[in-house]
């Protein structure tokens, strides 16, 4: 099953013209799917960004294949890897001042993706709880950590 | 380029044989137009046109490993009067 995510990904980035391999791995939560290319850059894009797209586009195509298919996340060598520990570094952070001073913590608005990651790093946190709240004036969300009473 | 935007629009829409690419060249710019089956036209869009911004940045990253300029845009036929 996971094998068209792979076969999804290696034929968008043959039409793209990028030479790449495609390593498969399994994750709790899915499918990692690591390209290694001697163009990553091109392929990660600013601030990730290409890399965001084509990996919301290989999920698309994989859903109309398979509704039931794990969702698939990319990496580019350890790109996104590194980024996300980051960002679980962030969300620790930021559950610790929750739990030392009992106060709220807001986040700065980020993507779906990250999002998703914020909430799993947090979910069997026990005294601290997430939510997605939509950035006034913006379409943006940014997730809110509070105390878990 | 051709072949990257036939597969991902063949692949996202409900009537893969009504679409159609051409290619149109102006400047150095090639522009591809997409025509569609009109009740596919919002699964291209995407949710607040998620899908056709992440199809047209691929397509401009795609030209630029090859030296090209590129941009997709959807056109939409007016039913006949």
């Amino acid at each position: 099953m996971s094998a068209q995510a792979k076969e999804i990904l290696e034929q968008l980035l043959r039409q793209l013209g990028f030479e790449a391999t495609v390593e498969e791995m399994q994750m709790d939560d899915g499918i990692l799917l690591d390209v290694k290319t001697d163009d990553a850059g091109r392929l990660i894009g600013r601030q990730g960004q290409t890399l965001s797209e084509l990996q919301y586009l290989v999920n698309r195509l994989l859903f109309r294949l398979d509704p039931k298919a794990p969702k698939v996340t990319l990496d580019v060598g350890s790109y996104r890897s590194q980024a996300r520990e980051a960002l679980v570094r962030k969300a620790k952070e930021a559950a610790d001042k929750v739990r030392r001073w009992g106060d709220i913590v807001e986040l700065p608005p980020l993507n779906a993706f990250d999002r998703r990651i914020v909430h799993n790093a947090l979910k069997d946190d026990p005294s601290v709880e997430t939510h997605s709240v939509e950035v006034q004036g913006t379409d943006k969300k940014a997730i809110i950590l509070r105390p878990k009473h | 380029m051709q072949a990257f935007l036939e597969y991902v629009v063949k692949g996202l829409v409900d009537r893969p044989d009504a679409v159609t690419i051409t290619p149109v060249d102006r400047n150095g710019l090639t522009t591809y137009e997409l025509r569609l089956h009109p009740t596919d036209v919002g699964k291209i869009i995407g949710r607040q046109g998620g899908t056709i911004h992440a199809i047209r940045s691929l397509a401009q990253v795609g030209g630029s490993r090859k030296g090209l300029r590129c941009t997709v845009e959807i056109v939409e036929e007016r039913p006949e009067d």
